[in-house]
């Protein structure tokens, strides 16, 4: 125990003596937090779009205003051919494009003849949308809005007609829609991503530099030195350990500093429950670097081998993509995976106040999969060393 | 009386290559042992496993009265081990060195105080104690090394080639020092290729390929094989041994 700690004041000494290091490991995530915190958005604004109109009349510049009104699209210009269009999108200028057909005046009003006794006549408008379909998910979102843009005005369109007749559209309307949002009333992406980055910053400091701490004394020689003397190397690897795990602590808080105070993202949970967790989690994480440490033998191995984790546990987490929509043997995975749980954790804490009889089972899995790998690197690490 | 050290065919091997080969010894208290041996020759890999750090893969050992493979603690706490490479923490001053060095041998308080006043004296470090270990020049970095290795009174000093790349008059002074411990009942057993340094040897054990080819104090090896210099003498056991090996 007292050797423990003596090496424990050993890594504090060295975190002491590099100053510049120390300031980067604390300065470094926080940046990070804050652009990342705005960067990373699922939202879909500002798609930058092109218009076809072979009508040009009325209708359809009241149709283009009501796209162009919203903040969600960016309009570039009218295009004059489907092959001027086609080498827009080419270029990357525009995401996506408005086709309205020569006919669309008289279609529509054909459509609108609605009388108290008779259905309309005539087909329905054609209007073309293209998408650039190469990035699937935000391409299919802003598909989405403009079609409800599109939408809107068409009801608005039949509305008014209702309207005049003394009718109104949304009496024969089989229902309406009434949406309450739990959590997130105003649905920020901030509110999701910024815990999640406090995680991410988490799990990479804490496993990298446990990691490069051991590392680092094999290479120098020093992890020998140490290990002549009557010191276990239990010792050894608990002492480097701890001061990680109380920096790790001090980045989660800041972080959540920084998400409660500048960026307005209330945290419902309960702190001290959020500490049970972060160091139930912390096994994992410091457990990773250890035993990486002990099967490599340079920074640029332990560096490799840590990254190569970390990007599975981390897109595997259901950090950008939920969980839910991986196959069944992708989730299956995700069962074993440690950040997940704790990115769970961390966002239902925040968001919706949850505590231990709500996280209990994450809670469990942690604890279980920190117990395997912090156990299995630590006996490692004492076999290696003899 | 006990052997300071005693080791009975102790092998130990890497795969197909045998790095020490049933090496069979015995150093008593106070001496001065040299192990001397072009590189790859086994010294680094013999005194590895005479330090516990090293598992052998055959044959027995005992240092300072513990079985080298039973009772690792035991020898843990009874030597002090300097490697070739400097190995201590560059950023850290001289006296957090020590400090380190000394608790992890147990010492604390008092008693540590002492220790490290008494061998910042012999070994002239005092002026350097509170500086960066990094900005201090390389033999004085040696110095601390040997300083740290003993603040806890070891029974056994194994060092590995200690003066490697230093000056000559800082070589002299650590030799000085080194026959003071032993004076004082510490037995030193010391691998080096640098034939003036093995000089200061009670006794040395020459290694070829692993096998100890001849051990005697320096003035008789250099009797039996009837050359001036060790350095003849090393060349001609190398040669012989090699010729022996080559024609089985």
């Amino acid at each position: 125990m007292k050797l423990f700690r003596l090496i424990a004041w050993k890594e504090f000494q060295h975190l002491r003596s590099d100053k510049a290091a120390l300031r980067l490991l604390f300065i470094m995530p926080m940046v990070q937090l804050m652009v990342l915190g705005y960067a990373l958005t699922t939202e879909v604004k500002n798609t930058p779009y092109a218009v076809i109109d072979r009508c040009n009349c009325p209708a359809s510049a009241s149709l283009l205003a009501s796209v162009s009104s919203s903040p969600l699209f960016q309009f570039q210009g009218f295009a004059h051919s489907e092959s001027e269009l086609r080498t827009w999108m080419d270029q990357g200028r525009i995401r996506i494009a408005l086709l309205i057909p020569p006919d669309f005046s008289d279609k529509l009003e054909s459509r609108l003849q609605i009388t108290p006794a008779g259905l309309p006549k005539g087909d329905g408008v054609p209007v073309g949308i293209w998408v650039d379909g190469q990035d699937a998910s935000s391409s299919g979102t802003a598909r989405g809005y403009l079609s409800a843009i599109l939408d809107q005005w068409s009801q608005q369109r039949l509305a008014n007609r209702l309207h005049a007749q003394g009718r109104e559209l949304r009496d024969l309307l089989p229902f309406h829609i009434d949406t309450r949002i739990a959590f997130n009333p105003l649905l920020e992406s901030s509110w999701y991503m910024v815990p999640g980055i406090a995680v991410i910053l988490i799990t990479m400091v804490t496993s990298l530099l446990t990691g490069f701490s051991i590392v680092r004394e094999k290479e120098a020689g020093t992890l020998e030195q140490l290990l002549v003397t009557p010191i276990k190397p239990i010792h050894i690897v608990l002492g480097k350990a701890f001061p990680f795990f109380i920096i790790g602590i001090v980045e989660l808080f800041l972080a959540l500093g920084i998400a409660k105070f500048w960026f307005g993202i209330p945290f419902l949970g309960n702190y001290l429950v959020l500490l049970l967790f972060c160091a139930i989690y912390m096994l994992s994480s410091l457990g990773i670097g250890i035993l990486t440490s002990t099967v490599v033998r340079t920074m640029q191995q332990a560096l490799f081998l840590i990254w190569f984790f970390l990007i599975f546990f981390l897109l595997l987490s259901g950090f950008f993509l939920p969980v839910e929509n991986m196959p069944g043997w992708v989730q299956g995975l995700t069962h074993i995976n440690p950040v997940r749980y704790f990115m769970q954790v961390l966002r239902s804490m925040f968001l919706k106040g949850s505590g231990i009889q709500d996280l209990w089972r994450e809670a469990l899995s942690m604890l279980a999969i920190g117990v395997i790998v912090f156990g299995s690197a630590v006996s490692l690490f004492h076999r290696k060393s003899g | 009386m006990q052997a300071s050290i005693e080791t009975r065919d102790l092998t130990r091997r890497f795969g197909s290559f045998i790095a020490v080969d049933r090496l069979t010894l015995r150093v008593e208290r106070g001496e001065v042992f040299g192990f001397l041996g072009a590189n790859g020759a086994g010294k680094t890999t013999a005194i590895r496993m005479l330090c516990g750090l090293l598992q052998p893969s055959s044959g027995t050992g005992k240092v300072a009265g513990c079985d080298i493979q039973t009772e690792t603690d035991g020898i843990r706490s009874r030597i002090g081990y300097m490697p070739q490479k400097f190995a201590l923490y560059p950023d850290f001053s001289v006296e957090m060195n020590m400090r380190l060095y000394g608790g992890l041998y147990g010492l604390k308080g008092q008693a540590l105080r002492d220790r490290m006043d008494v061998i910042s004296r012999l070994l002239n470090l005092e002026p350097l104690l509170s500086q960066r270990t990094d900005s201090i020049p390389w033999g004085w970095q040696q110095r601390l090394n040997l300083a740290c290795a003993i603040l806890h009174k070891p029974e056994i000093l194994f060092l590995d080639e200690p003066t490697a790349s230093v000056d000559p008059v800082s070589r002299r002074h650590f030799w000085d020092i080194i026959a003071e411990l032993a004076a004082s009942g510490t037995t030193i057993f010391v691998t080096s290729h640098y034939m003036d340094e093995v000089e200061y040897c009670g006794r040395v054990a020459i290694l070829v390929q692993g096998r100890i080819a001849a051990l005697d104090t320096p003035v008789g090896l250099k009797t039996t094989y009837g050359h001036a210099s060790l350095g003849e003498v090393f060349l001609d056991v190398v040669e012989r041994a090699q010729t022996t090996s080559s024609t089985q």
